[in-house]
């Protein structure tokens, strides 16, 4: 995120404002755990830093970090449940987020963090995540059941629009749930969700694009037969890397094993992992198989009742 | 699969409950002296399980008769009914005479005893699906499945609508049946609300929506949550027929009416009362937040009626607002969406196969669409 110098000085004055040295020193921890203001700062261990000093080079080395949304949500904790049990009113705070929507992201109470306005943009790392450090993700990775036969079998234009459709199907079901395509390759891709509860809204998604997809088929598909296509969720700590093809990841290898190996067409395949932070609301429409041994899945497809 | 238990002993109620609690199929209490009203406005298909506790043998037989009318072995057209018997006190002689009357299921005093065991009922509809299948290619409706082919491999022939099989051979409805829709009433009312003026009287796509179980909801939550639940149903409704021009026009308790403009070619409040049907789930664990998740009901016609805005309807007169209220009070079913014969000219050609016959209500031909559920 581009950081403005006012949105710097806002930050530095309401630091400033609201806490001592040895509190902001105290809080930074919570983001840098080894951080030495005096070593920051250059100020000897034997002259106090001035309150403003002290800020202005937090401030500083949170937009070096490029992590200035982080810093201003954990303000946002501060002001609201206070440090150790005391309070601590950051002055500014009001102005300071004003100035963060104005770079096109929102706060989300529930999450405790900025996201991007998905109105204004929308980028592969929400705006938040840094290149090569590691998050908890959960994937969603869709093909398209035989690929190759289907493009034999009917003429470029044809399969063009019908995996267009599928793209868009995909992608705006996957994004309203605040999803990312992180790759597609014409016949398929792979989304990612981020955060602990993200294997609620992937689970909804690969749900929702089943129900889409039948109805494309009903009503729209100009292929003879139905677009059919596998769906497999899972989640796991992952390194981000904003080129997809960086990202080496026994999560995203499981991840596709589960597709090609225990789907069926026309059906989502969740993992053990991911269906066991999934809320019961979504589980219950979940049943289990084991296709052998060593894994135990969770299934959802469809079907007419008589 | 629906499973209406038809009993009034609260044991055989209780017993019945490893059902819902299993959140496979979708579970129905009624009392016995509901039988024969419910059969007889129901077209669907589901499992029904009637408690012959109390009756006497005279009787018993006499139920049997009325039951193997509507179940498989019927030669009715819309004879998929499939039924069980439970026998709590394993009161009858000669179990096994059931299954000539068409039952598919006994449930008797031993097997009462013990805990019922769903996978029961899985094997149980799994036998009554295969039952239905070959009484419906063997008994000569099979004339009127112009879409059926035999497998190479000689199985029963599948059927499907948008790459999802039809469990069972299925009579293809024949559109040339519905008569044409009655235009020369039409007061078209446009493609948006721009131009309807109130006092005024104009032609409308009329959906009665309804959440359901507003019994069961009524008794277990307090006032407080009812209202927060239908709120957030009705932001749903907004979202999914906002976009084709719905509104909430009128609404009590946990059902309403919603209008759409009607301008004599689009069809689009039919394919988000579609939508909104086949995701029912996804509302129910997404908007409304429930783990044990209701059904809704959705009912579709198109009438005329003087339009005035939402709250000052008190005083409208119109026999198309009495029908679509009484279509979906009284007639429509749980769980589905159900259509009238006004519909049928504006759905795509791809969707008749989705068409069920319901028989008629206050002299109109009703139907009702398949939408695919979770497996």
């Amino acid at each position: 995120m581009r950081v403005r110098n006012r949105l710097q000085n806002l930050c530095v004055r309401g630091l400033s404002q609201a806490m001592d040295v040895y509190t902001m020193s105290h809080l930074i921890r919570r983001m840098f755990p080894n951080y030495d203001l005096n070593e920051r700062t250059g100020f000897p261990d034997s002259i106090p830093i001035p309150r403003k000093d002290a800020a202005a080079q937090i401030v500083e080395d949170c937009v070096n970090a490029g992590r200035m949304l982080e810093f201003v949500a954990m303000l946002i904790d501060v002001d609201r449940d206070g440090i150790m049990g005391r309070v601590y009113r950051v002055a500014l705070l009001r102005k300071i987020v004003e100035e963060i929507v104005d770079e096109g992201y929102l706060y989300d109470a529930e999450k405790r963090r900025f996201v991007e306005d998905s109105v204004q943009q929308r980028t592969k790392n929400w705006g938040l995540l840094h290149e090569g450090e590691e998050y908890l993700f959960t994937f969603l990775r869709l093909d398209i059941v035989g690929n190759s036969t289907l493009v034999r079998s009917y003429s470029a234009e044809a399969i063009a629009q019908t995996y267009s459709d599928l793209r868009s199907i995909v992608q705006s079901i996957i994004e309203k749930r605040d999803g990312r395509v992180w790759s597609w390759e014409g016949d398929g891709g792979v989304c990612a969700f981020h955060g602990p509860g993200a294997s609620n809204p992937a689970s909804l998604c690969a749900m929702e694009i089943l129900h889409e997809l039948y109805l494309y088929n009903t009503l729209h598909c100009q292929l003879s037969e139905p677009l059919r296509v596998r769906i497999a969720v899972h989640n796991g700590n992952c390194e981000f890397h904003d080129a997809f093809e960086d990202i080496k990841s026994e999560v995203i290898k499981k991840l596709v094993d589960i597709e090609s190996r225990f789907t069926d067409p026309y059906s989502v395949t969740v993992s053990k992992t991911a269906h066991s932070t999934l809320d019961a609301a979504i589980s219950g429409y979940l049943s289990d198989f084991q296709p052998d041994s060593r894994n135990s899945l969770y299934r959802y497809s469809l079907k007419f009742e008589g | 699969m629906e499973v209406h238990v038809f009993s009034n002993s609260k044991r055989s109620a209780e017993w019945f409950d490893a059902i819902r609690r299993s959140k496979k199929h979708l579970l129905e209490l009624h009392g016995y002296e509901e039988l024969k009203a419910w059969t007889r406005q129901y077209a669907g298909s589901a499992l029904i399980y009637v408690d012959i506790l109390g009756l006497d043998e005279k009787e018993v037989g006499k139920l049997m008769r009325y039951l193997s009318s509507l179940g498989p072995i019927s030669r009715k057209p819309n004879g998929n009914l499939l039924f069980g018997i439970l026998d709590p006190k394993g009161a009858l002689k000669d179990s096994a005479e059931l299954f000539h009357f068409g039952a598919i299921d006994y449930i008797g005093k031993q097997l009462f005893a013990s805990s019922l065991d769903t996978r029961r009922l899985d094997r149980a509809a799994g036998f009554a699906q295969n039952v239905l299948t070959r009484a419906v290619t063997s008994n000569g409706n099979g004339a009127n499945h112009a879409e059926l082919s035999e497998t190479e491999t000689g199985e029963p022939p599948k059927q499907s609508v948008g790459g999802i099989d039809f469990p069972q051979a299925v009579g293809m409805f024949d559109i040339r049946s519905v008569p044409a829709a009655d235009s020369a009433s039409y007061r078209y009312s446009g493609s948006d609300w721009s131009v309807i003026e109130p006092d005024t009287e104009y032609t409308f796509w009329f959906a009665f929506v309804s959440l359901n179980a507003s019994r069961e909801l009524a008794g277990q939550q307090s006032t407080g949550q009812s209202a927060r639940l239908v709120g957030a149903f009705q932001e749903a409704l907004d979202r999914y027929f906002g976009p084709s021009g719905g509104k909430i026009w009128m609404w009590k308790d946990f059902s309403g009416l919603m209008l759409f403009p009607f301008d004599g070619t689009a069809w689009a409040p039919v394919l988000a009362a579609y939508r909104f049907i086949m995701n029912q789930n996804l509302v129910n664990a997404e908007d409304l937040g429930l783990s044990v998740p209701i059904s809704f009901q959705v009912a579709l016609d198109i009438g005329n009626t003087t339009y005035r805005e939402a709250g000052k309807t008190g005083t409208i007169i119109s026999d198309s607002v009495n029908y679509i209220f009484h279509l979906g009070q009284k007639f429509a079913p749980h769980g589905s969406l159900t259509i009238t014969s006004q519909i049928i000219p504006f759905l795509p050609e791809r969707m008749t196969p989705l068409i069920v016959p319901m028989g008629k209500f206050e002299g109109r031909a009703v139907y009702r669409l398949r939408v695919p559920t979770p497996a």
